[in-house]
């Protein structure tokens, strides 16, 4: 058997169901592997060691006694730093929230415990979940960003240190790291996922998604995490939209040559691809985005902002600063310039099963003083539909290129659907960075 | 790290450049003056 560490969501739960492995060993060997390695990583902000062992051992009684919760029971996952778990501190990435312990857990992390999974520790992010990166480094090269600013989260799972994670995304913030560190991410549909107890970035554009090795292992935790907003995936067909405009040419030559493979491997298989003319509207709709984010990101901090600013990264302080300079006026344009640029995009949406572009113009950037670029990412955040990341191929440098899935809200399944095609058919080995 | 005075500046004048761009270009798209704005968050299907 693989060491306990190397296990996916599914895999695990399934060892744990069949007493082939304890929730117990599995949460030590998770513990064993960050002491090894997360010095160099450092995917972790606090790990919660006793609590994870403590619920370990009540999981595998249960299990023990014959009660399985389903297939998250004894699962382990990083739960990123915005999302309130009660009784571990949660900071949001900054200085100005440390020693806050929430009393409660968020309903999403309520759903995931009901289900079974346990909280293994809280994962680094950017301040506040802006552009003042966390310490954490890309798993496949050291001397990379990991993206953000779900950095620990997407780190966590590439690194083998959890097989699964909860992230963020308001601009790129789950697409964008999981791609720039091989894992697959779901951004869901806006509302899919209870946003309460996870602190705000920008209200009208927070979104709660997975992380994990595998498209199965991504839409086992979104099954928990959305409940009854799942939607059945309606009539399956094989039309992958390929946009005339936007994404392919923001790339850069090594993410080009890996959608273009991926292009034919996905042809070759038959599937159907086609050439989508994006909307008029579809860059507007995109800058409407960015107005709505930062004028909301100036909302949410305003009263702290207004006392403590010389606490705040000097980026999100700068971001605060333009953000406060938008007028109302121009906040309700950039609302009305998102329903129609949105409305628009799911009129092309309706007429495929998915839209495919790269999910990063560039494979991860060297350096940690920045975490990359979310431009292929903030359409889709904008207009809240899902979108899924799934890595194809490594650049030449060896570090993971991906391809971003999108969908009409709603269209999770069938991301999963095509997700689980491209993955079957490009065989991208997530074990590199899990030895 | 600090930042230098320079490099401050050089990220505000980007964003000031990024956030004009996009008031730029949504002040201009034709949008009916009826036209409600999104209300919470983007509608579902």
């Amino acid at each position: 058997m693989n060491e306990p560490w190397q296990l996916g969501i599914a895999a695990a739960g399934r060892a744990i169901a069949g007493r082939a492995l304890t929730s117990s060993a599995l949460v030590r060997s998770l513990l064993e592997r960050a002491d090894h390695i997360d010095g160099d990583v450092k995917a972790w902000v606090r790990l919660a060691r006793d609590s994870a062992l403590r619920e370990a051992a009540r999981l595998d009684a249960e299990a023990a006694a014959g009660r399985l919760r389903g297939p998250l029971h004894g699962v382990p996952l990083a739960i990123k730093d915005i999302v309130y778990t009660a009784g571990i501190e949660t900071n949001v990435g900054s200085t100005l929230l440390a020693g806050f312990v929430p009393a409660e857990d968020a309903p999403l992390v309520r759903r995931l415990r009901e289900a079974g999974a346990i909280v293994l520790g809280k994962s680094a992010m950017t301040e506040f979940a802006a552009m003042d990166p966390a310490p954490t480094r890309n798993p496949w090269n050291l001397e990379h960003t990991p993206g953000g600013s779900s950095s620990g989260s997407a780190a966590a799972v590439a690194a083998c240190l959890a097989p699964g994670a909860i992230g963020t995304q308001t601009a790129g913030s789950i697409i964008r790291p999981a791609s720039y560190c091989g894992v697959v991410g779901l951004k869901p549909t806006y509302d899919a996922v209870e946003r309460a107890g996870v602190f705000p970035c920008a209200w009208s554009m927070d979104h709660v998604g997975p992380m994990a090795r595998s498209v199965e292992d991504v839409a086992l935790l979104y099954a928990t995490l959305a409940g009854d907003h799942k939607h059945p995936a309606g009539e399956i067909d094989m039309r992958i939209g390929v946009a005339d405009r936007y994404f392919y040419e923001r790339a850069d030559h090594d993410t080009r040559r890996a959608f273009e493979e991926t292009v034919k491997t996905l042809t070759a298989a038959g599937a159907r691809l086609v050439q989508v003319k994006l909307p008029p509207s579809f860059e507007a709709g995109v800058d409407a985005g960015i107005v709505t984010m930062y004028a909301e990101m100036a909302a949410v901090h305003r009263q702290r902002f207004s006392t403590q600013r010389e606490r705040y990264g000097w980026k999100l302080a700068c971001l605060l600063d333009a953000g406060g300079e938008v007028s109302a006026v121009d906040y309700l344009r950039a609302q009305q310039v998102r329903r129609i640029a949105g409305a628009e995009l799911s009129s092309v949406l309706s007429q495929i099963q998915c839209l495919m572009t790269p999910s990063t113009p560039a494979p991860a950037p060297k350096g940690l003083g920045a975490t990359g670029d979310w431009t292929h990412n903030l359409p889709f955040s904008s207009s809240g539909h899902p979108a899924l990341t799934v890595p194809v191929s490594l650049s030449g440098a060896g570090l993971p290129i991906s391809v971003q899935l999108a969908a009409r809200h709603g269209g999770e399944e069938r991301l999963f659907h095509c997700g689980s095609m491209i993955e079957r058919l490009v065989n991208f080995s997530h074990k590199a960075r899990c030895r | 790290m600090t930042p230098t005075e320079q490099e401050i500046a050089r990220y505000r004048a980007a964003l000031a450049e990024l956030m004009k761009r996009c008031l730029e270009r949504i002040r201009s798209m034709e949008v009916p003056a009826d036209a409600p704005p999104l209300q919470g968050g983007p509608p579902h299907e």
